[in-house]
């Protein structure tokens, strides 16, 4: 059983890491934010790229064996001869990001701090997890429940999209796709296995934010996003309840902060750019809430990069992102129009949908729960150190923060939407779920707001872009 | 602009003691899970479920779906109905039970007291096999 787990676990990293060395070739700096980034990166496109290419292969094997270990293979075997064909047609340091400097005796203790927290919070996560091993409701009513109608269905798999079986039928396939190739790994519906999964996604959040905030803006700044995303209660939580939250908010940073590093390296920003869709694609394949975050990150980089002409450098940023969106998008569109079955909240729309637009008690009911939630995060704490340290207008990634703080707002206004004109009883919708909402926009509130963050630093963002 | 570092300071102090009581307080909350551990007693919902459902699923026709009945409170707030429901469809799988008296056969989901015969008759049920625990496979009662 542990072998067949760390074989799953090993193959799965192996094709996220493959993965990442196609958007991002290069050598491997060991004890650098790049390989704490490229490694939180490999395990969402790890768990990512399979389970997309597990699906493609269900539905024409069945979830069979030779589904889960063919569709690997030739994912491995795929991804591989690109990275070699990527490292091999490119000089070394063309994907070479400045040194940082070398960490002093106050970084160390930083760091040390740093592994003292994640070790309250490992304890606490653990605690949860025992406490709950099937995770929390979400995760055994519509994620795990999804994986043990596909993986003991067999010919029937396709039952699991049945309406009126969990709660929501519909949801896309990441974490259902993974937890039953772990299964077909094992050979056993066993709990470990979205437990594990859910822990390693949590992790490389944190390592995602952290890797991110200190390539882009030094070691310090990504101390403090670390400490403040591993310091909320909610994701402590979040983290041993299997959830599909912290997956989704996992490819929304990968997504942006790819973004941020082809701003960076202008001279061959393409596949960093593919990456960046692939991420987006991603998200949408993990949660209805992806598809929206597609389609606001669509419009904010048409926005951002309007100056469209023919051949040019702004046509191509759009160009790239959406070569490596659309692929993941067709196998979601495929799902979607083939398999899952209506929304709820989508289809209980039609003739009461008006007089709820026009319900003021509706707008303070959101609002007023919006604000009492949020402060169940450390936003205070965030607050009071921008306000004593200041913002850095001068660091540079204009543009990558600027999409970024415009896709916290533009979800947040989406959510509010959604609350607004839901069928549901409002109010129990908002208790069952705000915090998880707010969950899903916190690490990309922190990357904003920690790469805005002046503070006593060495610049490691030197020879910033904008 | 120089960085004003003794502002910066008491802010980086409030951010690392907020964090540090945040996840403290986390980890304390929940440390009589390892107790409860140790001594054999944490109970998981989820698991005892699956327990409790595994003798009549040999019962149950892999082609045919099943309806459910329940004498849980089916107040949303509490969910308790929805919970028990889902949990289930969950040990059940993959078996598609159907919030339902209509589809036959019914599994009946009774955790707290079983119910007796008069009970079930005014649901329009009757009892075809009583598994223990609360778990009971039935039929439509011909009125």
């Amino acid at each position: 059983m542990i072998l067949r787990l760390l074989a799953w676990l090993v193959v799965t990293l192996a094709i996220g890491w493959a993965a990442v060395m196609v958007v991002w070739p290069g050598p491997v700096r060991w004890k650098s934010g790049e390989t704490l980034l490229r490694g939180s990166l490999a395990v969402g496109l790890g768990f990512g790229i399979s389970s997309c290419a597990f699906f493609v292969a269900m539905v024409l094997l069945g979830p069979t064996r030779l589904a889960a270990f063919g569709a690997d293979a030739v994912a491995l075997a795929a991804l591989i001869a690109l990275a070699r064909s990527r490292a091999h047609s490119l000089p070394a340091d063309r994907y070479r990001l400045p040194n940082a400097p070398a960490p002093d005796t106050l970084d160390r203790q930083i760091g040390w701090g740093i592994v003292a927290l994640t070790g309250v919070a490992a304890v606490a996560t653990l605690a949860v997890s025992m406490r709950m091993p099937h995770g929390d409701w979400d995760a055994w009513g519509i994620y795990n429940l999804t994986a043990r109608f596909i993986y003991l269905g067999g010919s029937h798999w396709h039952r699991a999209f049945t309406p009126g079986l969990g709660i929501h039928p519909d949801y896309p396939l990441l974490l259902p796709g993974s937890v039953v190739r772990g299964w077909l790994y094992t050979g056993s519906a066993s709990s470990i296995v979205p437990a594990i999964a859910g822990m390693l996604f949590a992790y490389a959040l944190a390592g995602l934010v952290a890797g991110g905030v200190w390539i882009l803006r030094g070691r310090r700044h990504a101390a403090a996003a670390a400490m403040v995303l591993i310091g909320t209660p909610f994701f402590l939580t979040a983290s041993a309840s299997q959830y599909a939250d912290l997956p989704l908010t996992l490819f929304f940073v990968g997504a942006i902060v790819l973004y941020a590093l082809a701003r960076r390296l202008r001279d061959d920003e393409t596949w960093m750019l593919i990456g960046s869709g692939l991420c987006a694609g991603l998200a949408a394949w993990t949660k209805n809430e992806g598809l929206l975050f597609v389609l606001i990150a669509c419009a904010g980089l048409f926005v951002l990069h309007h100056r469209v002409r023919r051949r040019g450098p702004d046509r191509r940023v759009l160009a790239a992102f959406l070569w490596g969106l659309v692929p993941v998008l067709v196998v979601v569109g495929f799902f979607k129009l083939t398999l899952a079955p209506p929304n709820d909240l989508v289809s209980g729309q039609g003739s009461g949908t008006l007089p709820r637009l026009v319900d003021a008690s509706r707008y303070w009911l959101i609002v007023s729960s919006g604000l009492r939630f949020l402060l169940h995060f450390p936003v205070i704490p965030v607050v009071i150190l921008l306000a004593l340290a200041g913002l850095d207008r001068d660091a540079g990634d204009r543009r990558a923060k600027r999409l970024a703080a415009y896709i916290v707002l533009a979800m947040a206004a989406g959510y509010f939407t959604v609350y607004l004109t839901t069928p549901l009883d409002l109010a129990l919708q908002i208790h069952r779920s705000l915090d998880r909402l707010i969950m899903q926009l916190w690490p990309l509130a922190l990357f904003v707001a920690f790469m805005a963050l002046r503070l006593p630093e060495q610049a490691a963002a030197a020879g910033a872009g904008s | 602009m120089r960085v004003r570092g003794g502002r910066v300071a008491i802010g980086v102090a409030i951010l690392v003691a907020w964090c540090a009581f945040g996840d403290l307080r986390a980890a304390r909350s929940n440390l009589w899970v390892f107790h409860e551990a140790m001594r054999g007693d944490l109970v998981d919902s989820v698991a005892a479920n699956m327990q409790r459902f595994s003798a009549i699923q040999r019962d149950l026709s892999a082609d045919r779906a099943v309806g459910y009945a329940s004498d849980l409170s089916r107040d949303p707030v509490q969910d308790r109905f929805l919970t028990a429901l889902v949990q289930a469809q969950s040990a059940l799988a993959p078996h598609l039970v159907f919030d339902s008296r209509a589809v036959t056969p019914v599994v009946g989901d009774f955790p707290g007291t079983p119910p007796d015969s008069a009970q079930l008759a005014g649901m329009g049920l009757r009892v075809i096999r009583d598994y223990g625990r609360g778990v009971f496979l039935l039929s439509r009662s011909i009125p």
